[in-house]
């Protein structure tokens, strides 16, 4: 008896979360991604600090003014350790009579953190300091739009609704796909083939005219949340049955392994199994999903917003902001109002990267 | 042993009378278990032997209302718990999902599985996994429940109880691990243990060790053992009856002691012969005839294509569970008129004495 015992590993307890997290750590692409994501996350959930303006606050001295450039050197070549932006000067080109804008190299604007504002609303309590701005003169990093309102402003409070929709879309997706599917490969029988037969039907659905269709059947009176809903609604109950299928498939493994037979034989019912013991052991895979899935609800809230089928004014979403990009002469004149759709770009391909991380992580045989 | 069991005859904890388990596929339906009958009583340990794929495991998930999915059903017979002495309960009728069924299941009678390997979840702690035993049947909270667990991974033997109870499964060697089932299985303080091959997957030096500690707590709980293994050996050192099964059906039933030094079915005298185990389980394989096909139509005795003495009788028609001496009961033609010719003589010789 003491002879089993005394071979006995020393090795330290790490958890099956811990093996992967220490694996998803060594893949660098996906821990940055991770960090670049968290950190566009925590700039969405303190937009009003983060942000130098005001979403809303229209600058009609800069319509449409192209982005400062942040500079240490000065135009003389002389190094400033304090960063700063040269002032605008808009002129009217007396060739063309277009309105331009300048950089005034006299005037210069130094950066400041912690700088007063426009003020805004966090936690019900009203703020006026800012991240960063400037003193005097203005601070519009990607540029002011055709109301010149500041763009950077407006894609960090459009992130509120873009990222999460994202989440809340996927998390609907997952609690649904995860739990019948889940549920269909474990009871089985007459169950099953009903949830079976029901997937067949959702899965007949054209995905993208029904998105249309729904979004358009939702008032425009009405504010943009019930828009917001149907979206995530809409994606939940089209998404739900390829995962569902899935989760069946993986529990239909996991249902014959013993531990789950021994969880039985300790007198666990149907839903302790399926909550304790089969929805753990696909977690892995249901955080594959959602990290890949999240990407997809961005893109098509990004599009019917877009489209004017999406969130209306004044709420913000990236898809919105690029409505009005949608003008050729626009882009051609004005290329910084597309800076929402690099930001779409690579929010998407940052998930993808932490998606493919964490699949790597959870089984690196694959 | 024996004073034991007539002390407690009158109600067995368990009492399977006539159970038939069919099991229903695609390609017919499949008769896994036959016309089983056996008890056992608070503190006896009774063996069910047979080789590979003769019901054993289906008898014992059966008790546990634990039958596979859908297809498997007790179609007939009972399962009688004696719960209280007010109450016995069919478990064959009670609905496998049910609360009452799953009151019983792990609390009052408890299993443990041959695959110490995969019988415990990776994802969790040792600890976790027998606090979930104790959580699932009784009202206690976290840190009362992990107390009880590192008593119980200290009462089977595990070294450092109480920071092995924070250790996963992968880092524990297949006898540890079964030490914990054994652990998870008595944490609620089951009437009635089921072991299915407990030790078929340890290597041989770990199996002894385990044996010993089930017996050990056996009688420690006073708890009624089902000990289910394909190696009579096994049955020799834990057992006081022993049911052995071919096919489906119990061909003999005796307490220990007399199998072992009576050994009456000729399936029986095989298994014993096999105990040396070298070479001589093939030979057991290579008995002329063959397993009959589980979907066949039974006619005659299911072992008279491989018995050597195999007379037209048990071609025709199937013998019946009969006493051949006090308590032990084989189903063979040979043995019973062996028996009653035995008897007329007796009878005979004591009449010429008058
Ligand atoms: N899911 C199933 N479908 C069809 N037949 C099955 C199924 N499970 C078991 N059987 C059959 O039921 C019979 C009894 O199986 P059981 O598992 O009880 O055998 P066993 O005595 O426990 O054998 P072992 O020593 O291999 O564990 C066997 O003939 C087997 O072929
Ligand atoms: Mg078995």
């Amino acid at each position: 008896m003491n002879n089993t015992a005394s071979t006995a590993t020393n090795a330290p307890t790490l958890s099956m979360r811990q093996l992967m997290v220490r694996r998803f750590c060594r893949n660098r692409v996906a821990l940055v991604s991770a960090i670049v994501l968290v950190m566009m996350y925590l700039a969405m959930i303190f937009a009003g600090f983060v942000s130098p303006y005001s979403p809303s606050k229209s600058d009609t001295l800069y319509l449409t003014a192209p982005p400062q450039t942040i500079r240490f050197i000065d135009a003389e070549g002389n190094f400033n350790l304090r960063p700063f932006v040269y002032r605008m000067e808009g002129k009217r080109d007396l060739r063309t009579l277009t309105f331009v804008y300048e950089e005034d190299l006299n005037q210069r604007d130094e950066i400041f953190l912690f700088v007063k504002g426009d003020e805004y609303t966090f936690l019900g309590m009203t703020f006026d300091r800012h991240l960063f701005g400037t003193l005097e003169g203005t601070i519009y990093l990607l540029g002011t739009d055709l109301r010149g309102r500041d763009m950077l402003s407006r894609i960090i409070y459009g992130s509120r609704v873009t990222l999460t929709i994202g989440i809340v879309g996927v998390a609907l997706m997952i609690t649904l796909g995860a739990l019948i599917g889940a549920l269909s490969g474990y009871i089985g029988g007459f169950f099953d083939a009903a949830v079976q037969r029901t997937i067949e039907v959702f899965r007949l659905f054209p995905p993208i005219p029904l998105w249309l269709a729904l979004a358009a059947a939702v008032p425009p009176q009405l504010p943009s949340i019930f828009v917001l809903i149907s979206i995530v609604v809409i994606y939940g109950f089209i998404q739900w049955p390829g995962l569902a299928r899935e989760v069946r498939g993986l529990v239909l493994v996991l249902r014959e392994t013993e531990f789950v037979l021994a969880a039985q034989a300790a007198g666990a019912g149907t839903f302790w199994v399926v909550r304790k013991h089969l929805i753990p052991s696909v977690l892995p895979h249901l955080l594959v999903t959602a990290t890949l899935g999240i990407p997809v609800v961005i893109i098509f809230e990004s599009t019917l917003s877009f489209f004017g089928l999406g969130v209306k004014p004044p709420t913000i979403s990236w898809g919105l902001l690029l409505q009005q990009a949608q003008k050729l002469e626009v882009l051609s004149f004005y290329p910084w109002l597309l800076a929402p759709a690099v930001f779409l770009i690579v929010a998407a391909l940052l998930f993808n990267f932490v998606g493919d991380g964490i699949r790597d992580a959870v089984d690196p045989y694959s | 042993m024996e004073t034991e069991l007539a002390a407690s005859s009158q109600n067995p904890l368990l009492d399977v009378r006539n159970l038939k388990i069919q099991i229903h596929t695609d390609i017919g339906v499949v008769r896994a278990v036959e016309n089983v009958s056996f008890s056992v009583h608070a503190g006896q340990a009774l063996g069910i032997v047979g080789e590979s794929g003769c019901g054993k495991s289906m008898t014992a998930l059966s008790i546990m209302g634990l039958l596979p999915g859908g297809n498997a059903k007790v179609a007939d017979g009972q399962i009688l718990y004696n719960r209280s002495d007010s109450e016995i309960i069919d478990l064959a009728t009670l609905k496998p999902t049910g609360a009452k069924m799953r009151s019983i299941r792990g609390n009052e009678i408890a299993m443990i599985f041959q695959e110490p390997m995969s019988s415990l979840n990776p994802v969790y702690t040792i600890g976790d996994q027998i606090m979930e035993a104790i959580i699932l049947h009784q009202r206690v909270n976290k840190t009362e429940a992990r107390k009880r667990a590192i008593k119980m991974l200290d009462l089977v033997g595990i070294p450092a109880a109480s920071q092995r109870v924070d250790e996963y499964p992968h880092q524990l060697s297949g006898g540890m691990r079964q030490r914990v089932m054994i652990a998870i299985a008595l944490s609620c303080n089951p009437r009635i243990l089921i072991a299915d091959e407990p030790t078929t997957a340890l290597d041989v030096t770990v199996q002894a060790q385990i044996l010993e500690l089930i017996k050990q707590l056996q009688i420690e709980f006073n708890m009624a053992l089902i000990l289910i293994t394909h190696d009579l050996g096994v049955v020799r050192e834990v057992a006081d009856d022993v049911a052995v099964m071919y096919f489906g059906r119990v061909v003999e039933h005796a307490p220990a002691a007399k199998i072992f030094k009576n050994p009456s079915h000729p399936y029986t005298q095989r298994l014993l012969k096999a105990i040396p185990r070298i070479g001589s389980k093939e030979e057991l394989l290579q008995i002329e005839g063959s397993v009959p096909s589980p979907f066949s139509i039974r006619k005659g005795c299911d072992f008279a294509p491989r018995c050597l003495e195999t007379v037209q009788k048990c071609k025709d028609q199937l013998p019946e569970m009969e006493l051949i001496e006090a308590q032990h009961q084989v189903r063979c033609w040979l043995r019973q008129d062996a028996k009653s010719l035995n008897d007329k003589e007796g009878a005979k010789s004591t009449n010429n004495n008058e």
